[in-house]
């Protein structure tokens, strides 16, 4: 929470676009997308060295064969 | 180096099945921050507190709800949630054909390219049919626990499926009032359309370069050095004119400048 | 809501002082976090080594440069890096609608007159229309530089953000494989296939699965199932979800 008359920067700010990870509210300008299936993500959720949303990052299989049919979460 | 695919699934359109691969179609090169600590600046954390005393609720003690007036809330448990997504599959079901100009440009969400995963000749000549008859599939599909619907098109002999908007998410123009105030006049009207009109030319997307993005890097790769430059404040002036005598201006230093050039 | 964005369209001399606001939402239903008692939880940043929460004062954005080292960078700074682009929005060129591909459109933002721009506003919206034309403009927006489509619509000015050509990647970089020649015989089985279910119009989705949550919180609501009614319940206190429809209009019939 931000002290009254201190303008939040815009990338603190609620946001318009929902997480599929944690559920929380995100400005769409900070989203990421996953490097592994491509899908948004906030970016308290993506795993920044692998640059993988966090569902991803728990498969260490790059290759194709390990494209799950689901998505863990 | 080639892409790694992010998907597969199966076509499936009437009788016939054909197994993809689905690739990203864009590449994401924005210069990418991460929200520090400022005084130590390492990366944030988040956590969910009781907002009167400031404690932390573990997440397996957070319950979701949804609120159905104000303080009363409906709570959902995992259970429930997981019945609501959908079953996984990798069938793509195409439902009907559409012609090309059919879908408003607002839908279109985001493009993937499919490629063949085995059978090249049923790929190729899908896509084949498809700008032969200038029509685009509607897709339906189950990926990422997410139910998506799509434009099936075909771009240069290959499979395009980009993802749909729905029904709630494009703001129509209509839906909005038009802007109050005065209305231009005539004589305004048409010297605007000369105006744009001494303005109009081809689309080549070559004609567009993120310059923005390597003066972002270089500032901080100097500021990284310890040589952060001094950067001036922006000021920006404005001066109020009548419209008349501006767009007058405007046409006249156009001309002048397709006579110098 | 305050403007996502201000600045000014700038053609030729003309220049038209706007606002910017999305032009798409989510229909996703954003579920509230409850903690045990059933009150609304509240989201913190906070430092990991001191376990302190932090204010909005106390946090930067930064880049990293190597492993968890950062450089930090500030809005200003952006804004300083672009003094021509970042409050104007510099329309050069104007285009035939369907001159742009679908695949470089990303997303769509709303303008709407600022100051006392409506009568410039209109005049733009207007000339585009009957040329049948969309403006091609460049600005730089919450510190990335954009490329949009200015279309006019309904006598409203929306612009598409587009993607950079180096953003949108090419077949041979995909790593797909060569075209084949495909028998004709194959090529008509689809196309016949195409002309069985082929339809005239197309007609957008509802979320299906928004669709089914609402339900089942009808259904859980009338058996009175798992449902928590706080007392001294302060809405206030909470940040009010923004309607972005009554937004909109407010800012198009000029209040602020």
């Amino acid at each position: 929470m931000a002290k009254r008359g201190f303008l939040q920067p815009w990338w603190l700010e609620v946001g318009t676009e929902i997480c599929p990870v944690c559920d929380h509210m995100y400005p769409y300008e900070t989203e990421y997308r996953c490097k592994k299936c491509d899908g948004p993500v906030c970016s308290t959720c993506l795993e920044p060295t692998r640059k993988v949303c966090t569902p991803c990052s728990h498969d260490n299989d790059d290759s194709e064969d390990s494209i799950d049919i689901e998505f863990e979460v | 180096m080639a892409a790694r695919a992010i998907w597969k699934g199966e076509l499936k359109i009437g009788t016939q099945k054909l197994p993809v691969k689905l690739y990203s179609a864009v590449e994401d090169t924005s210069v990418r921050f991460h929200i520090l600590d400022g005084s130590k600046r390492n990366r944030v954390k988040q956590r969910m507190v009781q907002p009167e005393s400031g404690e932390e609720v573990e997440t397996k003690d957070i319950r979701k709800g949804y609120e159905i007036e104000p303080g009363k809330f409906v709570i959902l448990d995992d259970e429930e949630l997981e019945k609501l997504k959908p079953a996984p599959t990798r069938d793509i079901e195409v439902s009907g054909f559409i012609p090309i100009k059919a879908i408003p440009q607002q839908f279109y969400e985001r493009p993937y390219f499919l490629g063949p995963d085995g059978d090249q000749r049923d790929y190729f000549a899908l896509a084949r049919a498809l700008e032969n008859q200038q029509t685009e599939g509607i897709a339906h599909w189950v990926m990422r626990n997410k139910a998506y619907s799509g434009a099936l098109g075909a771009q240069d002999g290959y499979l395009v499926l980009s993802t749909l908007r729905n029904a709630g998410q494009v703001i129509a123009a209509d839906e909005l009032p038009k802007p109050d105030g005065h209305a231009p006049t005539k004589k305004e009207i048409e010297m605007a359309k000369h105006l744009v009109s001494m303005l109009e030319g081809e689309f080549d997307p070559a004609d567009y370069k993120d310059e923005y993005r390597e003066r972002v890097l270089e500032f901080i790769a100097k500021k990284a050095k310890g040589h952060a430059p001094r950067l001036a404040a922006v000021k920006t002036k404005r001066t109020t004119t009548s419209l008349d005598s501006v767009l007058a201006k405007s046409i006249a230093a156009l001309k002048k400048g397709k006579h110098a050039a | 809501m305050r403007p996502f964005w201000s600045g000014t369209i700038t053609f030729g001399l003309v220049s038209v002082p706007v606002n910017l606001f999305p032009a798409t939402r989510t229909t996703r239903t954003s579920l509230r976090m409850l903690g045990p008692d059933g009150e609304p939880l509240a989201r913190r940043y906070y430092a990991e080594k001191t376990g302190k929460d932090l204010e909005a004062e106390e946090m930067v954005r930064g880049y990293e440069i190597d492993n968890g080292k950062f450089v930090t960078v500030s809005d200003e700074e952006l804004e300083r890096l672009a003094p021509e682009k970042t409050r104007d929005i510099n329309l050069t060129r104007f285009v035939k609608e369907d001159a742009i591909p679908p695949v470089y459109f990303e997303r769509g933002y709303f303008l709407t007159p600022a100051g006392n721009s409506e009568k410039a506003y209109r005049l733009l919206a207007e000339a585009m229309k009957e040329r049948k034309d969309v403006g091609i403009a460049t600005f730089v927006m919450r510190g990335k530089e954009r490329v949009v489509a200015i279309f006019s619509d309904h006598g409203l000015l929306r612009a598409e953000t587009m993607r950079f050509p180096d953003e949108v990647r090419s077949v041979k970089a995909v790593g797909l494989p060569e075209k084949k020649d495909v028998p004709a015989a194959v090529v008509r089985k689809f196309e016949s296939l195409i002309k069985k279910k082929a339809k005239r119009t197309f007609s957008p989705e509802k979320d299906q699965q928004t669709v089914e949550l609402l339900k089942l919180v009808k259904r859980k609501q009338s058996k009175a199932s798992n449902v928590v009614e706080l007392k001294d319940y302060r809405r206030d206190k909470e940040p009010e979800p923004v309607d972005l429809i009554q937004v909109l209009k407010r800012s198009l019939a000029g209040k602020r």
